[in-house]
């Protein structure tokens, strides 16, 4: 049975906005975080997973929101991706701009041009 | 079979002529974010909601009272209609329809669709461009007259493309701006253009400094509106607005 997931976490973590492209040599996952800079990201990468923790600018607390939410400083935001292939973690690039991340992680495979004849 | 849409005023208006302004969720929540705003910062009332028993069974609190997820907002001369949750494929087609009539039972003179148009580099954008669809040689003029770049040839998916088709059949002005945005990720900054765009139109004077100076909590707050849209989004193929119609000519 699939557990309820929630988008934010009562020790003060969001889950960030990501979007996951694959292409044939490589995948790119931006992730939206608003309120952070450069200096406050940590990006981990396996073969398999990507994480991403990132400390928010000022801490957000939304005291007019749900019951236990209303009490909760928002100030990080976290998230493991499960990734779609394997990748080579040497040579993964990022970038932030304009409050998005994006990580370029090119893929760990064995892919090779097939000349025709 | 057609499902049961029911529109409910709060309060007998004397509308006239008004404009109608359509903020559904959609890419980049553009318009959603832009109703908001413009409701805000115009400080107008809840004049009518919509529901339906085939809604799903969402009701929303704001300031301590349960009130429907679609609600209508607005003045003698402006409507709003916005929603809290993203309009499922089945219901659009329900929704549209009874919209339009209720538009036609109010002698509303245009109305006008917001909405993002997803760019695979916004990042690099400084300024997104507003495109937009129109359906009559009035609706041309108003964008002529406003230096927006027309549609020219496409497909469009979702509420809006149900929206303006019905409109169009039913004889009233309609057009749909969309601006250059993030695809799923909430971009208040193509709202505030949108917004710069309709003060232009609509001879408005909605100040959109405050939606940019809190441009990083909006995106904070509508994260899960924005997942949630993008999923039903899929569910309506909306990646179909990327393909080529059949351009014979």
């Amino acid at each position: 049975m699939k557990r309820w997931s929630f988008s934010w976490d009562p020790g003060g973590f969001l889950e960030p906005l990501i979007e996951i492209k694959e292409y044939g040599n490589e995948i790119i996952i931006t992730a939206d975080l608003p309120s952070v800079e450069k200096n406050d990201i940590e990006v981990y990468a396996t073969e398999n997973t990507l994480e991403i923790n990132a400390k928010m600018r000022k801490k957000y607390r939304f005291e007019r929101w749900g019951t236990m939410q209303r009490g909760v400083s928002f100030s990080f935001f976290r998230k493991v991706i499960e990734l779609p292939s394997q990748v080579d973690i040497e040579n993964v690039k990022s970038r932030f701009s304009k409050g998005v991340l994006e990580i370029i992680l090119p893929k760990k495979s064995h892919r090779r041009r097939i000349d025709i004849i | 079979m057609q499902s049961d849409i029911k529109i409910i005023e709060r309060e007998r208006i004397e509308f006239e002529n008004p404009t109608v302004i359509i903020g559904f969720p959609d890419i980049g929540l553009v318009g959603t974010i832009a109703t908001y705003h413009m409701i805000y910062q115009m400080n107008l009332r809840e004049v009518a909601y919509i529901e339906s028993d085939d809604f799903p069974p969402v009701t929303v609190i704001h300031n301590g009272r349960p009130v429907s997820p679609m609600r209508i907002y607005g003045n003698k001369k402006l409507i709003f209609v916005v929603s809290e949750i993203p309009i499922k494929p089945s219901l659009l087609y329900s929704i549209s329809r009874k919209l339009v009539k209720w538009f036609k039972s109010k002698n509303v003179d245009l109305v006008i669709s917001l909405g993002g148009i997803p760019h695979p580099r916004r990042l690099e954008i400084e300024k997104p461009k507003v495109y937009g669809i129109s359906i009559n040689e009035y609706t041309d003029k108003i964008l002529k007259e406003n230096n927006v770049e027309g549609f020219e040839e496409g497909i469009i998916v979702g509420p809006y493309a149900v929206l303006i088709y019905e409109c169009m059949k039913n004889g009233i002005n309609s057009i749909y701006l969309m601006a250059e945005s993030h695809a799923t990720y909430p971009d208040p900054e193509s709202a505030a253009i949108i917004i710069k765009l309709l003060n232009k139109i609509l001879n408005l004077n909605i100040d959109v400094k405050e939606l940019i100076e809190k441009g990083e909590e909006i995106k904070i707050k509508s994260r899960d509106l924005m997942k949630r849209t993008e999923t039903a989004l899929k569910e309506m193929q909306k990646i179909q607005e990327h393909e080529m119609p059949m351009m014979y000519r």
